[in-house]
């Protein structure tokens, strides 16, 4: 019988730890080019390369983080194929079906929403239920409430054609308007254009006014925005509020190609007369 | 004798062979360590040559471990041969790109670097005070918002433009001098006797007139006839203007069309048509089977006053004319033209600041090195020089105001393009003889354009909606992927503001894509 002396289980114990603590820093060194490669990973879909992300995602364990980056490279891989569409849907769908909750499985419905609604023909009541669903399960969700201007634009491409009736404007009205000003300023404006192809000015001067209120543009958007008002305010014969946009253009984008333009609509509109 | 002779030749063939081979190698090979940084480009003006490998020079000395070889491509092969490179894997890290090009915008997607992490960042070759908090975008003078430079589409910047743009009348001074009274500007009005005031009316000869107001090509034209239709059509920009954003496109003016807002009958487009078919009569009948050089080369032989193109081309023009050339505005109609003074509205924009020749970077293990010396082509000193070097005005000038520029600011000259070289443009080039022949004219044209742009326009806007869809699958990897980093920057909260910058850009397409088949449906549903 082989009789451990305390010597010998010290050194044996040393080993053992010396292991132990290896295997934990590889371990923690193992998920720290996870992650690394993963960040790496969504950096270069950010830059538009799918190919070179996939390579790098590839070599991961399946996590929902890794999941959604891998369905989201099949979505990016050029040229896009209903091979690629069905298998990042597949993907998405095991990501949504497990009972844990996560920021990942709202972005998986939100995927799933948009492969309805865009990559896929004819399936916008799909895309209506995912969208819903996220907003439901999901509602602080920056993309739960993009998911909500997405909404908007299916129920509008229901609406008639023609100024819209009264029973068309209750349901405009009846709209879930988003919760952050971003995705609320872009949802005044589909709602803003929408009112323009349909002729009615007011209601359209409303919406503008209300996305120029959030204070979310910048940039040529805000230029373009401070042009529209002052249009359709102009034709409003609203002059007021006319004046206001375009000499707020005038001062923030002096370089604009439209400058002289608007300062001829200004020009009008303060001698006391209309466009 | 002879065989001797025949030896001694293959031998100093032989040397001189080896030698050029030995000096060859030298130029080419690089020292370990080494970065080599290929810039191509198709912009061949020898003044803009001379400025690339005196700047590639000036990056070497600072830079030693680094090598610069400008590639100059001719621009008729360069579409092909960027694509050769790019699928042989063997592409130059920089290359000059521009969306005129049919597919460059997807080429350009898929294998060049997305430049936002730099351009919001200083150039650090610029010398200005307050230089160092500047953005690199804010050095340019249009804000790097050129088509070219950031694809509206993928809210991504891919491109450095390296000048901005615009048209010119060129015309010989001297000859102005001599024969016109040294008159430097002309409206239309007083444009349309030069035939007669340069040309000697004693001349019994019998030939026809020797001198011509405009040189005749398809390019000169084409900046002429822009301008000429845009000052008539001024008050379509506003009726056409389907978002009363007093920006009208090719989709604008398709739609407008297809909804009977305007045809080729119209009473401003019968106006731009007639007057585009009296100034036909100041240049060479057949002018536009001439190639632009065919036109400089009238212009540089005296065999005609003037000639139209863009900023760039005066350096070239310096080179050819013998003589003293000086530059103007267009001879459009102004107000108080008794024909066409009712249709104007005010003056045309000269000042389009528009930034062209573009450059691109390649996707490479080299590709921040190729961005620096990006950065130092724009820079103060190098700017500087491209303008001492060739004249043009150069894109990149923090200090530039326009209100100081000499160039006007006036309404757009867009107009041209969007009525008849986008959704139509192949009606339009088939059918624009008409316009210009003998027995041809306004009605023989507009009749054929009203009876043929429809089918175009329809097919058009069909590739313009699958575009538009396949831009917007495009975009959701990079929304998803912006998305994925602000969770991991730690930024849980539902206003991130570059995730919401996406979702903005993808919503505004979606919202106009859906407005484009609704349009298209209720368009079908009345035939």
């Amino acid at each position: 019988m082989a009789v451990c002396d305390a010597a010998s289980f010290y050194k044996s114990m040393k080993y053992f730890f010396a292991v132990f603590v290896g295997l934990v820093v590889s371990a923690f060194a193992v998920q720290g080019k996870d992650e690394t490669d993963l960040s790496k990973a969504w950096q270069s879909m950010a830059g538009f390369s799918a190919g070179k992300a996939m390579k790098a995602l590839e070599q991961l364990p399946a996590t929902p983080e890794g999941q959604l980056a891998l369905a989201t490279g099949w979505l990016g891989i050029y040229p896009q194929t209903p091979q690629n569409v069905e298998r990042a849907k597949i993907m998405l769908k095991d990501l949504v079906a497990v009972d844990e909750r996560s920021n990942f499985q709202a972005a998986a419905l939100y995927m799933l929403g948009r492969i309805s609604h865009i990559f896929e023909e004819n399936q916008e009541e799909e895309a209506e239920r995912y969208y819903h669903q996220l907003r439901e399960e999901y509602p602080e969700n920056q993309l739960a409430d993009s998911a909500a201007v997405k909404l908007t634009l299916i129920t509008l491409g229901r609406l008639s054609s023609g100024s819209p009736n009264t029973e068309e404007r209750s349901i405009i009205d009846a709209l879930p308007v988003p919760r952050n000003r971003y995705a609320q300023g872009d949802f005044y404006y589909v709602l803003a254009e929408y009112y323009m192809e349909r002729g009615d000015l007011s209601a359209a001067l409303e919406q503008l006014m209300a996305v120029r209120e959030l204070n979310a543009l910048k940039g040529r958007t805000q230029a373009a925005l401070l042009v529209q008002i002052g249009r359709v305010a102009s034709l409003l014969k609203r002059p007021k509020i006319a004046i206001e946009a375009y000499e707020s253009f005038q001062q923030n984008f002096p370089n604009d190609d439209r400058k002289y333009m608007v300062s001829e609509e200004l020009k009008v509109l303060l001698s006391g007369g209309s466009s | 004798m002879k065989e001797r002779f025949g030896y001694g030749l293959i031998v100093v063939a032989t040397i001189v062979a080896f030698a050029m081979t030995r000096n060859n190698l030298k130029d080419n090979a690089t020292e370990p360590g080494t970065v080599t940084i290929r810039v191509a480009h198709f912009t061949l003006d020898p003044q803009f040559r001379v400025f690339l490998t005196k700047a590639a020079r000036a990056y070497e000395k600072r830079h030693p471990h680094v090598q610069i070889r400008p590639m100059d491509v001719p621009r008729q092969v360069y579409l092909q041969w960027q694509r050769t490179q790019i699928v042989g894997e063997m592409a130059p890290e920089i290359m000059q790109f521009a969306y005129f090009n049919p597919g460059v915008e997807d080429m350009v997607m898929h294998h060049f670097t997305v430049l936002d992490p730099w351009v919001e960042k200083p150039n650090p070759y610029r010398t200005e005070a307050g230089a160092d908090l500047m953005p690199w975008r804010d050095t340019f003078i249009d804000g790097l918002n050129s088509r070219d430079a950031y694809n509206e589409k993928l809210r991504a910047y891919f491109g450095i433009p390296m000048i901005v743009g615009g048209y010119r009348f060129y015309f010989n001074k001297s000859m102005s001098e001599e024969r016109l009274g040294g008159q430097q500007e002309w409206t239309y009005r007083e444009f349309l006797p030069l035939m007669d005031m340069l040309n000697d009316s004693a001349d019994t000869s019998g030939e026809s007139h020797q001198v011509m107001p405009v040189a005749s090509s398809n390019f000169s034209s084409y900046a002429w006839f822009k301008m000429l239709f845009s000052s008539v059509t001024q008050s379509l920009q506003f009726s056409l203007d389907r978002n009363y954003d007093f920006q009208l496109s090719g989709r604008d003016a398709a739609l407008g069309f297809l909804e009977g807002r305007w045809n080729y009958h119209t009473e401003e487009m019968q106006a731009a048509l007639k007057l585009m078919r009296e100034a036909s009569f100041l240049m060479n009948p057949g002018f536009s089977q001439l190639q632009k050089p065919d036109g400089i080369m009238e212009f540089a032989q005296q065999r005609s006053l003037g000639v139209a193109g863009g900023h760039v081309d005066l350096t070239y023009l310096k080179e050819v004319a013998s003589f003293e050339i000086g530059d103007a505005s267009f001879p459009v109609p102004d107000k108080a033209d008794p024909v066409y003074g009712k249709y104007v509205r005010g003056p045309l924009l000269e000042l389009a600041i528009g930034s062209s020749l573009t450059l691109g970077v390649m996707r490479s293990p080299v590709q921040e090195q190729a961005i620096d010396f990006l950065q130092f082509l724009t820079g103060t000193e190098m700017m500087a020089m491209l303008h001492a070097e060739t004249g043009w005005r150069v894109a990149a000038d923090p200090e530039f105001d326009a209100a100081k520029s000499k160039l006007k600011l006036g309404y757009p000259t867009n107009l041209y393009d969007s009525m008849n070289g986008r959704g139509n443009n192949m009606t339009y080039l088939q059918n624009s003889y008409r316009l210009y022949e003998r027995n041809g004219g306004v009605e023989a044209f507009a009749d054929l354009m009203d009876a043929e742009s429809s089918t175009e326009f329809v097919g058009w806007i069909g590739s313009q909606t699958t575009t538009l869809r396949q831009t917007l699958r495009q975009q959701e990897m990079a929304i998803m992927a912006n998305w994925a980093l602000a969770q991991a920057r730690g930024n849980a909260s539902s206003e991130d503001s570059l995730v919401a910058e996406f979702l903005q850009v993808n919503n505004r397409q979606e919202a106009e894509y859906r407005s484009i088949l609704r349009f298209m449906k209720s368009h079908d549903e009345s035939l």
